[in-house]
């Protein structure tokens, strides 16, 4: 069930009916209620797989009590172990079997071997790599006693299971979420009327940002041997917005919706492309995986202890994992890759933490040279994204290989989906604009003449969205 | 809650005010705009007579060259073939014509894989969707579509479901008085170059027969005007030529040119479409054979 289709326009006010005005008695009774409408949500798409989330709720459960009641440290690391395994070898097998697979044989077929085929049939769960990395974090907390286990089993499994996040985000911490289903929820009615912004708001780049650039995107992507290095640089650019709008938007409907059942989620996304070095730009995309693995990966590793090289290796280590945690894919892993390059000089410069604050915070305007970082980090972040969006590296590298050749032909390329290459560039000045006015806020929608901004972001929906061709949120392929 | 309630019933009657709103703007739109688009086009003819009427789908569009034939032949010809279209498209466009009392002499229309579709094209019936209130769109629609209620009675739901061809982007066109990509008086739409060809392949099985073929003929055969069926030229990578067999064997007036330029690939913009070049030696064949008096 998508966010932004009539099955969910039917299925949230019900709930939230459900939730505030029938469970609202015993807070057992609404955890039991979010439980079982989070797996119906789950279930729309193939309810097979709700086999895999209740494994990896039941396995969790029972492995953090047992460790909280273990007293020998090597017992504790035992249970850990069988945790990391079960839920790394379900994610390992649905998602990169075929690809450790295909990969060892066309190495041996390099070499002149050939091997025969063991690839399978094998189709994705929706959401498995953010269900299972939300609940690792908690047996990995509970494991250095970071938090406690928790003894309602309810309440892990709809912390697993909570349907606004479940299967693209954000990814949730153990001590974050699973008190808030611990605590009676009170309706605040300030909190709900800012949730319903967020939800509109990230409504607003889903289907008017993400899936315009996506109807460009798609046609210059499947065709770039036949375009003009001006229409590929704006396939890169329009791509560049239409994963921001398409992932950011679902977190802050996410965020939105979990809002009006009285849960507060992190932030996941904070004007990203308004970032003036790479290192901050990863401060401010995709928030809860940047931090999961700062937290549970990279410190640690070491972190930034150590000599030099060590940190090296952290730092690489952290983007290859991080490229590959998005697909089984050569090109998500040299996205990590670029990602590396772009952060070791910084890094080895010592200034991937200069940028903390919010560019041109005190002002309107950015000064020229804030133009420069925010565009050079842009087009780094572009480049990136050209690896990220191709089908294969060798696709990526055609790419590139045509863009930069600057051969511009003096004519404006007619794409296949029937429009000039250069329509959608206004749709995104708008929603650059937008934003950096609203830089320092949570979402634009927030703040003074709340209701004037909702009424306008309406018409710009009604009037821009793309009803017609409803495109799934890309995060949910990983 | 009551707070929250109150916020989300105000937005509910603004969303259904503003569709309301932008179903009147964009209706209007269409209605009072230059023509954009081959069915508003034809929804903007004056009463007149056109000797020559050439409908199908892209294989008409990028196949025959209006002018052409009016320089060769003296005579007015219209292509009013759509992108996409079908059978049920075709005979809708035939009903249109009738309603605007747009008199010919020859209709051609274009058989061939699409013999086997029964259904509407999404390209077509979006042109339509503005002029819902029409009687013979609105029957069109209310028979063949089963979404017909939602467009007519849920407001601006007809332009949402459709905005690739009838959203904003068309509107603010309309509004600037953007003319249409190619002429429309004409019709006719060039595809440039030389595409790789790749392998047609028709189906399988050929239906008995076609109810929609059935009701153009009753509609257009009257004793002062001739329908003519044909299929326009495919590249030598066709499978299946068995179906264009039987089309030949069980339509009257059928003309197959599917193989007219099997050996002469240079004209093909792929195995479908004929490139400019070969436009307009169809187009001259067409003359030679069917509108030299």
């Amino acid at each position: 069930m998508l966010f932004n289709s009539i099955e969910f326009l039917i299925f949230l006010p019900t709930v939230f009916f459900l939730y505030w005005y029938v469970f609202n008695k015993k807070i057992g009774l609404q955890n039991a209620f979010i439980l079982i409408i989070s797996y119906v949500f789950y279930a729309w798409w193939d309810y097979r797989f709700l086999t895999l989330i209740m494994a990896s709720t039941l396995v969790d459960f029972f492995v953090a009590r047992a460790m909280e009641k273990a007293e020998s440290k090597k017992w504790r690391k035992l249970l850990l172990i069988i945790s990391l395994s079960f839920n790394l070898g379900l994610l390992g097998f649905f998602k990169y079997y075929n690809f450790f697979i295909e990969s060892w044989m066309e190495m041996w077929s390099n070499m002149g071997i050939e091997m025969q085929s063991y690839t399978l049939q094998i189709i994705l769960p929706v959401g498995i790599s953010f269900y299972t990395f939300q609940t690792l974090s908690y047996t990995l907390d509970v494991y250095k006693k970071k938090i406690k286990a928790t003894d309602s089993f309810i309440n892990f499994a709809a912390y697993v299971a909570f349907f606004p996040q479940l299967v693209a985000g954000p990814i949730e911490r153990a001590s974050s979420l699973l008190p808030q289903f611990g605590k009676k929820r009170k309706i605040e009615e300030d909190n709900m009327i800012d949730g319903l912004g967020l939800i509109i708001w990230g409504l607003f780049k889903k289907i008017v940002i993400a899936d315009s650039c996506a109807v460009y995107v798609n046609a210059i992507f499947d065709n770039y041997e036949n375009l003009n290095s001006l229409t590929l640089i704006l396939g890169a650019i329009y791509f560049a917005f239409q994963i921001y709008g398409d992932f950011s938007g679902y977190s802050d409907m996410a965020i939105g919706i979990a809002r009006l059942l009285g849960f507060k989620l992190m932030r996941n996304f904070a004007y990203p492309y308004f970032s003036r070095d790479i290192a901050e730009f990863w401060r401010r995309w995709h928030i809860s995986l940047s931090t999961w693995f700062r937290d549970y990966l990279y410190i640690p590793l070491g972190g930034s202890r150590g000599n030099k090289w060590f940190q090296l290796r952290n730092v690489l280590i952290i983007f290859l994992v991080s490229g590959f945690w998005h697909g089984a894919n050569w090109t998500f892993i040299v996205w990590g890759a670029l990602h590396a390059l772009y952060f070791i000089p910084l890094l080895l410069m010592g200034r991937n933490r200069k940028y903390l604050d919010t560019v041109g915070e005190n002002g309107v305007f950015p000064s020229l040279k804030e133009i420069a970082q925010m565009l050079l980090t842009f087009i780094l972040s572009c480049i990136a994204w050209v690896v990220f969006r191709a089908e294969t590296v060798a696709d990526a590298w055609n790419y590139f290989i045509r863009m930069f050749s600057f051969n511009f032909n003096g004519n404006l390329d007619y794409l296949s989906s029937e429009r000039y290459s250069v329509e959608a560039v206004p749709i995104i000045g708008l929603l650059v604009l937008i934003e950096w006015w609203s830089r320092n806020k949570e979402h634009p929608l927030k703040g003074r003449y709340y209701m004037t901004k909702i009424g306008l972001t309406l018409i710009l929906i009604l009037m821009l969205g793309v009803f017609s061709n409803t495109n799934d949120f890309i995060y949910f392929q990983f | 809650m009551k707070k929250f309630l109150k916020k989300i019933g105000i937005l509910l009657l603004l969303t259904l005010v503003l569709m309301q709103l932008l179903d009147w703007i964009y209706t209007y739109a269409f209605t009072h705009s230059v023509p954009r688009n081959k069915v508003q086009y034809v929804l903007q003819m004056e009463p007149q007579h056109i000797d020559y009427i050439f409908l199908g789908s892209s294989r008409v569009e990028n196949h025959i060259i209006s002018r052409q034939i009016e320089e060769k032949t003296g005579k007015k010809a219209i292509n009013l073939g759509i992108q996409g279209a079908q059978l049920a498209d075709i005979l809708l466009m035939i009903k249109l014509l009738d309603e605007q009392k747009i008199t010919y002499d020859k209709i051609f229309v274009q058989v061939d894989y699409n013999y086997s579709v029964k259904s509407k094209s999404g390209i077509s019936k979006s042109y339509a969707l503005p002029y819902i209130s029409n009687p013979v769109i609105a029957a069109d629609l209310e028979q063949n579509d089963k979404r017909f209620l939602y467009y007519k009675y849920i407001p601006f739901y007809r332009y949402a479901t459709h905005d690739h061809l009838i959203g904003f982007r068309e509107v603010a066109a309309s509004f600037f008085k953007k003319n249409a990509r190619i002429d429309l008086s004409d019709g006719f739409d060039a595809k440039k170059g030389e595409a790789t060809l790749e392998e047609f392949r028709f189906p399988e099985d050929v239906p008995q027969k076609n109810e929609i073929i059935e009701e153009i003929e009753s509609i257009v055969k009257t004793e002062d005007r001739e329908l003519i069926f044909f299929c326009a030229p495919f590249c030598n990578m066709t499978v299946n030529e068995a179906y264009l067999d039987y089309l030949s064997g069980h339509m009257e007036g059928f003309y197959n040119y599917a193989k007219l330029f099997e050996d002469e690939q240079s004209l093909f913009w792929n195995c479908g479409h004929l490139n400019k070049e070969g436009a307009e030696a169809f187009t001259e064949k067409i003359i030679a054979q069917h509108l030299k008096s």
